[in-house]
């Protein structure tokens, strides 16, 4: 039977690192995509990770489980990739977009179109703060229900919903500001 | 459609809330919100996109866990080392049992006599020590064993008595530090790299790096693997650097060794120029040549021979 987070949760708390190594191998690739979305470098999203999942242990006798250990565990992520964010700044992530733009020159017409749209989106995504950026990776990127990003940015869904209207108006109006740019 | 009821089903759309006839009414409702219709595309194009993160090896995230696990358990060492106080409350319950009792006092003993002879009793091992005690007392698991942050080596056992035994081991850890090129510390890793090389790519690394710096053990340890080292790059390498010391009775020793038992005859011939032009008296020369010595390089036996003729 494969032990729930409650259980492997109060294994660690018991001073189990085995069940800490499983805890961490379930959601390891789930904190890495997360972490990536912020990031957008596979190095610095596993750095990231490694930080998550320290920060995790060190912090577990603070989790009473009035949430889910995985919207705790979210949180994390997110308080740990803003942390990155202030250190690096922007300068890896820019180095991440000019590279996916220059992989597009290698790539048949239509493919090209998406992967400069996205190029731009993913601009105007980081133009965001990073709350709603949070929320808009969890939303598009990583399928997450309202309830659960609500959960962890700890807001009503329907605060949620007018992020998610929010950070799509936000990120019209940097699209519509760089589209002005390169035609000037 | 009023404008207010258009963004609450815009938030809808975006929440995942219509069902499709909903969302292609909506879209008619559009047109005439061009501001709204932008922001429904832009979901639309969200919507196609997935997470683009690069597929990470399965080798890469189990190093991280390593790492995780390997810092958790410093942490937890620290941790203890500074609850010692509540600990001695534990240590009474478990010296109430007789075996137990026995096999403290062995340890006991064995941290006394570290302490009256202080060779393997300093402090710094005893906190190493304590440090590895304090581990194998928490490890449970094998997997516990496998991302301990000290790797054993060099292990024996040997009975002492029906209850005791004498363990003998090497234990290693991984550093990580960045310091001045100048710093003690490098000095000592250099060396250390070149008497216990890991392999030929860290003895050629720890060779370069030697290059700037001037200090006796990093020199001796550079003769060492001018004499020793199994590859001859490496050898050539060490021996390409000493070069650099000048008129050093030590080294102009270790190229007499070079030029008598070296198999690279071009190692001896760069032997053979530095002893010339760093005055070694000529006899010396004469007698690996009379010795037979040079006998088995035509090369360097001819250089020699012409050495000496001009030293006339």
């Amino acid at each position: 039977m494969q032990k729930t987070d409650d259980m492997l949760v109060a294994e660690i708390k018991d001073g189990s690192l085995d069940a800490f190594d499983l805890l961490m191998k379930k959601y390891e690739e789930e904190v890495y995509r997360v972490a990536y979305g912020f990031a957008r470098d596979t190095d610095s999203a596993l750095d990231i990770s490694q930080n998550v999942f320290i920060k995790v242990f060190e912090n577990l006798n603070s989790f009473k489980g009035s949430s889910a250990f995985k919207t705790w565990l979210i949180r994390i992520a997110w308080n740990e990739s803003m942390n990155w964010i202030k250190r690096n700044k922007r300068h890896q992530m820019h180095q991440e977009l000019e590279a996916t733009q220059i992989s597009a020159v290698h790539k048949p017409d239509a493919e090209v179109e998406f992967t400069e749209d996205k190029v731009m989106l993913l601009r105007s995504l980081y133009d965001l703060n990073t709350r709603y950026r949070l929320a808009v990776v969890l939303r598009y990127f990583e399928n997450y229900s309202l309830r659960d990003i609500g959960a962890i940015l700890n807001c009503s869904e329907g605060v949620v919903k007018n992020m998610l209207f929010r950070s799509l108006q936000k990120m019209k109006q940097t699209l519509k500001t760089s589209e002005i740019g390169e035609i000037q | 459609m009023r404008k207010k009821e258009i963004k609450k089903r815009i938030e809808q759309l975006l929440a995942g809330e219509l069902n499709d006839t909903e969302v292609s009414q909506l879209r008619t409702e559009l047109e005439a919100y061009p501001e709204y219709r932008e922001i429904a595309e832009l979901h639309a194009m969200l919507d196609r996109m997935e997470n683009d993160a690069p597929e990470v090896s399965g080798e890469k995230f189990s190093r991280m866990r390593a790492e995780v696990l390997r810092a958790v358990r410093l942490r937890k060492n620290d941790t203890s080392s500074a609850n010692q106080g509540s600990i001695l409350e534990k240590i009474q319950l478990f010296l109430m049992r007789p075996e137990m009792a026995a096999a403290a006092l062995t340890l006991i003993i064995g941290f006394f006599l570290g302490r009256v002879f202080p060779g393997s009793g300093d402090r710094l091992t005893g906190q190493f020590l304590s440090q590895i005690n304090i581990l194998a007392s928490q490890n449970t698991q094998l997997n516990d064993v496998k991302n301990s942050p000290y790797t054993y080596s060099n292990i024996s056992f040997r009975e002492v008595d029906q209850n005791t035994v004498e363990l003998s081991f090497d234990v290693s850890t991984h550093l990580n530090m960045v310091k001045t090129k100048n710093d003690p510390v490098v000095r000592e890793v250099i060396a250390q790299a070149l008497l216990n090389p890991s392999n030929v790519g860290s003895e050629l690394k720890a060779i370069s790096f030697s290059e700037s710096i001037v200090d006796q053990r990093v020199k001796q340890a550079l003769i060492f693997s001018m004499k020793n080292a199994p590859i001859v790059a490496v050898r050539q390498k060490a021996e390409e650097t000493l070069l650099s010391y000048k008129e050093d009775p030590e080294i102009r020793e270790a190229f007499l060794g070079v030029l008598r038992e070296e198999e690279s005859v071009q190692m001896r011939l760069t032997a053979l120029e530095y002893l010339i032009n760093n005055k070694i008296p000529p006899d010396s020369i004469r007698i690996l040549v009379d010795r037979k010595h040079l006998q088995n390089s035509p090369a360097v036996l001819f250089r020699a021979k012409k050495y000496l003729e001009n030293t006339f």
